[in-house]
């Protein structure tokens, strides 16, 4: 009975398992037509918004900034590695010294060599004290170090150290280097009357558990080298003398990136450039020369604006407000240059990739008005930025921009399903600008493997006698896949772009405006693998 | 369905004590889809252009197709007396059953094995449309009876089953329809559909995403002369498939451009998005997802059929018809000519029409193995498989009985 049961279960189970699938799913291919993508693009989307401003009247202005004035803070003082070797003998006659006593103490001081700078304070962050103390005594020491005026959260440096006795091998040392960030420190030495001055002192005791020793004259109780390294404060204050910096050097935009070819026609430009000044002591700036540089074409444009170049410009203090996250109130001073103080519209259309520039900074042109109060954070000195503002109204001749994007295509989408087919690629330009865009497929070694969209000519919108837009154009493009466009696609690490623009008519000026826009439409038309 | 079955030709089968019978078919039939293009659907081979074509040559406005697969394992039991009632026996059956069926569009054929290009700047009508496919585990209790009065003979069954639910889907869809622009750059879509799906998260065999009840009965009378009436209803019922289920209404009429991918350009952000094709227009639609349990009734059998002894004991006329209830299916009428060879082989010819299809022939043999063994096989579809590239239908049964 059981075998016949046993029997029965085992076909029973083979007519449940018995029909074999060849595949995860069924599998046909069927032809697709229809959309894929699209993208309205408008001034809002190409644009950063920090580089744009829509006007009421539709218009559209760019907005661009940049930084280029900058020095090291070495300029105004540097802390120099320090030394000081502090030996102190006994100065009187043989005395008997019991276990346990204070037998000696005394005041010292560092000067720092900062030069003309006169520091009271000084908050560190970074540096270290390396202390060597040797003992020539015949009995063990406990050595007391303090810098009474060197506070870190309200406690004074201090460290107790015991020494061993000399012996017959010499005297018993001990080195040891402690951190001094964090810590502020008075400079104005024991009485409150010094500059660039951190005071010590050392206690030397005898061993509470030793024996009593005699001490006798010119026996050594101290013998200390103190030695300040790596000394960088995030903050000083005190009197920065007058300093001189020159400065000839220069500041990368960055368009030589990706800006490869062309030239721009601008209209009216108007550039503030912005002297800020987040040190505690008057600025005067003296700049000779800005000058914008083409890399690309090795040409160069002198700024002409004799409102801003080779004059004193003087940038009062600035002040301490007090919040540990902003603390600074920089003092500011703006000069507003255009087409009519300047020649600044032949400045930005040589399309900088360099901003040239020889200034001369000094400070406290009047002395020690402040009675050491200047201050100095380090990580904030003074600025020079170039706020650029003109209308989008331009003519571009060939200008051809590039970029590269490290992007894995075949992460885009499973290519996998997708059989022999064409993309159709319609573009209805708004734009009173000719598009010539070019897609690349680049391997990891950025050699080329794909070209995409050849011919990639998107022409102007319509535009009437005043060059306004009157109608958008439309303009399609076939790009077929194939297997080697799939493989391509697999393997592509790199997709580079490259968009030549015109305008109409080279040199008009055409407005853009923030109703402008192009329609991307992507539509399939072909195989795809159900799978 | 009953113990009932081509042992009444053989020598056996009566005065047994315990039969044990496993069996198991598969019947697939289309009035337009073609066995081929099934066969490798569900086996998940690959469709190419030439199946599509045969199945695009018998499509009309609506088409529908079914499938079933259905094994079991059975142990019946003559007794004495049934609850103390009456003589007769009893059995219990283990059994596991899918169902597939459904009514669609031409339209709807096209575009889901050929794509949409072929109707560009038409509207594909994809509806009405009904999908529906079950699987579910049935555990049955029958009892039967045969007993004389009058010179006739009756047999007849009774059977109360429970159903376990593994795994339901069902596609409704009154109307809907795609328009596609002649050049690609938009789809129209027109959807009224209703989706109701099991528990996903849990389909294998085992899984318990639903419950319910079944009956079945059959009666058989005979004359004197062993000319039959049989009429048998087979699983009427439901499952109730639990709280856990989907339902996803859709209706929604909307103009598909693409995938906004805007943002991918959107430089006014220093933060690049990234595009997201489901959020866009698929999540949209599912926005009324919600869980609930409901009941669906499963499809029920209904049949009728006479037996005539042409030659008494050799040759047996049989004409019926049969009706699938709560599907897509029209009435199927058959006959069937069955010889008994030595009382020990069996050959029967089937002619049907109907159900999901058209003509069909079929054949088949059962066989009394020694003395206690009996074996069936056979299939309702014979001419259909016969034609391997036209052919509407296919199936097959196989059955094997042991006697104590």
């Amino acid at each position: 009975m059981k075998n016949h049961i046993a029997k029965i279960l085992t076909l029973f189970i083979f007519l449940n398992t018995a029909c074999k699938k060849i595949n995860d799913n069924p599998q046909w291919d069927i032809e697709v037509l229809g959309p894929v993508l699209f993208a309205t693009l408008t001034l809002d989307e190409l644009l950063a918004d920090t580089l744009r401003q829509n006007n009421a009247d539709g218009t559209v202005s760019i907005l661009a900034e940049h930084s280029f004035y900058d020095f090291n803070i070495d300029s105004i003082y540097n802390i120099p590695d320090t030394t000081i070797d502090n030996v102190v003998v006994w100065p009187i006659f043989s005395t008997s010294i019991t276990a346990g006593t204070p037998f000696y103490s005394t005041d010292n001081k560092i000067a720092l060599g900062v030069g003309a700078v006169k520091l009271t304070k000084a908050l560190m962050q970074k540096g270290n004290i390396q202390i060597q103390l040797k003992n020539t005594l015949p009995v063990k020491v406990i050595y007391t170090y303090s810098i009474p005026k060197a506070k870190k959260a309200g406690v004074v440096f201090s460290f107790v150290q015991e020494v061993q006795a000399a012996d017959a091998n010499g005297p018993g040392i001990y080195s040891g280097s402690y951190d001094l960030a964090g810590y502020e420190l008075d400079l104005t030495g024991v009485n409150g009357n010094l500059f660039n001055t951190i005071s010590y002192n050392v206690e030397a005791q005898s061993d509470p558990s030793g024996n009593a020793f005699t001490i006798n004259l010119n026996d050594t109780v101290i013998n200390l080298k103190s030695e300040l390294s790596d000394l960088e404060p995030v903050y000083v204050k005190g009197y920065l003398g007058q300093n001189s910096i020159a400065e000839n050097s220069f500041s990368t935009t960055g368009l030589a990136r990706f800006i490869e070819d062309g030239f721009i026609q601008l209209d009216s430009v108007t550039m503030d450039i912005t002297l800020k000044n987040f040190i505690g002591a008057d600025a005067q700036f003296f700049f000779r020369s800005l000058g914008a540089y083409n890399s690309r074409t090795n040409t160069s444009v002198s700024l002409s604006a004799p409102s801003f170049l080779n004059r004193s410009l003087n940038v009062n203090r600035a002040r301490e407000s007090g919040p540990v996250s902003s603390p600074v109130i920089s003092s500011n001073h703006l000069y507003h240059l255009d087409n009519t103080n300047s020649n600044l519209r032949s400045f930005v259309e040589n399309l900088p990739e360099r901003i040239v520039y020889n200034a001369d900074l000094t400070l406290n042109p009047l002395g020690n008005i402040s009675f050491y109060n200047d201050f100095l954070y380090s990580d904030k000195l003074v600025d020079a930025k170039l706020s650029l503002k003109m209308p989008f109204r331009f003519a571009a001749n060939n200008l051809t921009l590039v970029d590269t994007q490290n992007v894995s295509l075949d992460a885009l989408t499973d290519l996998d399903p997708i059989g022999p087919l064409t993309l159709t690629l319609i573009a209805k330009n708004g734009f009173p600008v000719n598009f010539n865009i070019h897609l690349y497929i680049l391997d990891e070694n950025k050699i080329l493997k794909d070209s995409i969209l050849i011919p990639g000519f998107i022409r102007s919108a319509n535009v009437n006698q005043q060059y306004d837009v009157i109608s958008s154009t439309t303009t399609k493009f076939e790009i077929p896949i194939d297997e080697n466009r799939k493989e391509n696609f697999r393997t592509g690490k790199y997709i580079a772009i490259r968009t030549i623009f015109n305008t109409p008519d080279y040199a008009q000026l055409i407005q853009l405006r923030s109703d402008h826009k192009l329609d991307l439409k992507l539509i399939a038309n072909g195989t795809y693998y159900i799978r | 369905m009953a113990l009932y079955s081509v042992t009444e030709l053989f020598s056996i089968g009566s005065g047994f004590k315990y039969v044990y019978k496993i069996d198991a078919d598969y019947s697939y039939s289309s009035d337009a889809i073609t066995g081929r293009l099934a066969k490798e659907y569900f086996r998940k081979g690959f469709i190419n252009n030439s199946m599509k074509d045969e199945v695009s040559k018998n499509l009309s406005t609506i088409n529908k197709f079914s499938g079933e697969f259905n094994s079991s394992i059975t142990i019946g039991q003559n007794l004495d007396t049934i609850f103390g009632l009456l003589k007769g026996s009893s059995f219990i059956r283990l059994s596991n059953r899918s169902f597939i069926h459904s009514n669609f569009t031409k339209d709807l054929f096209e575009l889901y094995f050929r794509g949409n290009k072929n109707y560009a700047d038409k509207v594909a009508e994809l509806g009405p449309f009904q999908l529906k496919s079950y699987t579910y585990q049935q555990f049955s209790y029958g009892i039967e009876r045969h007993h004389q009065k009058n010179k006739k003979s009756y047999f007849w069954s009774a059977a109360f089953s429970v159903n376990i639910g593994q795994k339901y889907s069902s596609y409704d869809s009154p109307a809907s329809t795609l328009y596609t622009a002649s050049d690609g750059s938009y789809l129209d879509v027109d959807l009224d559909l209703l989706i109701r799906t099991s528990d996903s998260a849990q389909s294998s065999l085992g899984s318990f995403n639903g419950y319910g009840f079944s009956g079945s009965g059959m009666l058989v009378i005979k004359d004197e002369d062993q000319n039959a009436w049989a009429f048998s209803a087979d699983n009427f019922g439901y499952i109730r498939w639990t709280k856990e289920s989907a339902q996803i209404p859709v209706d929604s009429v909307f103009r598909f451009e693409g995938i906004d991918a805007t943002d991918i350009f959107d430089f006014s952000d220093t933060i690049r998005k990234e595009i997201t094709s489901d959020s866009a227009y698929i999540q949209s639609f599912v926005t009324d997802r919600r869980k609930k349990a409901f009941n669906d009734m499963l499809p029920l059998h209904l049949s009728a059929s006479y037996s005539a002894q042409v030659m008494p004991g050799k040759l047996v006329l049989m004409i019926g018809a049969e009706q699938i209830l709560f599907s897509g299916a029209g009435l199927r009428g058959y006959s069937r000519l069955k010889y008994n060879f030595k009382r020990k082989h069996q050959l029967a010819l089937t002619a049907s029409y109907g159900g999901y299809t058209f003509w069909n022939l079929g054949i088949a043999y059962n066989a009394q193995l020694g003395r206690s063994w009996v074996f069936g096989t056979g299939t309702d579809y014979l001419s259909a498989m016969l034609n391997s590239r036209k052919g509407l239908a296919s199936g097959a049964f196989v059955t094997l009985e042991k006697y104590f």
